[in-house]
């Protein structure tokens, strides 16, 4: 390879180390920020249904069947009423962009690793 | 080129890089003729060149697999040597003299000087941009004035500006 050349191949390795490496700590990054943060919003729920004593209301599945039939409406209205609303709400969404940011790592996967892979062998040969 | 251009460009959108090594290995010598031909110090040229190809790289992400690969490397090679002028510009204002030792050449400035400023406003901003590298497009967006109508001041300024000075 001529110097010209040499040299394009060093540049671009320059800008796509620093390109690959910041892709890779923002995807991989952001999954788990977003898992973490779906994780204390569920544990945030769980405490607050602990604290209220709403999850008693399971214990009815203890009971014959004809009694769980009867009191089912009343038991899930009384779950609608006590769950804490917005927690719920902020918890799905964190799991919807939990699952799209690792559809969209899973996506770009392959192209990722063809760099990393690229970069290894520039960096090995040089 | 064995591989076609559309391929080579979608394996390197899709991370394979060794591939724009055909890229480079094809156009190099033809935008390293084209900027070669435009440069005065010629040590810059390998500079542009490569800064032309890393410029490409960086904007494969985004570049349309259906068109054409060397207007698009000519189009960038030329940005860089408008940015490679702008920085290395000497300009001198139009309405003052260039200073030097000899008496003949101040003679020779103050006679192109003073068909200079026989010019226009608009002559003088034109000519100035032209100098500067911009291209007859870009003058005309610049100055809000068809093409056409660059093309033509720029061409009866000239003019202008050759008979002033023969005159004088």
């Amino acid at each position: 390879m001529t110097d010209l050349k040499k040299n394009i191949f060093q540049k671009v390795y320059i800008f796509e180390t620093k390109r690959t490496a910041f892709e890779l700590v923002l995807r991989i990054g952001s999954v788990i920020a977003a898992l973490i943060a779906g994780a204390l919003v569920f544990m945030s729920i769980i405490q607050k249904l602990l604290e209220q004593q709403t999850l008693d209301v399971f214990e009815l599945f203890r009971e014959e069947t004809e009694i769980i039939r009867n009191n089912i409406n009343e038991v899930l209205n009384t779950l609608y009423l006590e769950f804490p609303k917005y927690e719920v709400v902020v918890f799905a969404t964190l799991t919807i962009i939990s699952i799209v940011l690792v559809l969209i790592f899973i996506k770009n996967y392959k192209k990722i690793k063809n760099r990393v892979l690229w970069l290894q062998k520039y960096k090995q040969s040089h | 080129m064995e591989m076609p251009e559309k391929e080579v460009i979608r394996r390197i959108k899709n991370g394979e890089i060794n591939y724009f090594s055909i890229i480079v290995e094809e156009y190099t010598p033809a935008i390293s003729r084209y900027i070669k031909a435009r440069l005065f110090q010629k040590l810059d040229v390998d500079d542009l060149v490569q800064n032309t190809m890393v410029s490409f790289y960086k904007a494969v992400s985004w570049f349309d697999e259906s068109k054409q690969v060397l207007p698009y490397l000519f189009q960038i090679a030329k940005n860089e040597l408008k940015m490679y002028f702008r920085s290395h510009k000497e300009s001198v204002p139009l309405n003052e003299f260039v200073e030097t030792d000899s008496d003949e050449n101040d003679f020779y400035t103050e006679d192109f000087s003073a068909a200079l400023s026989t010019l226009t406003k608009e002559q003088q901003t034109i000519l100035e941009l032209l100098h500067e590298g911009y291209s007859y497009q870009e003058i005309a967006k610049k100055c809000n004035r068809p093409l056409n109508t660059i093309r033509t001041i720029i061409r009866r300024t000239r003019l202008q500006v050759k008979k002033n000075y023969d005159r004088s």
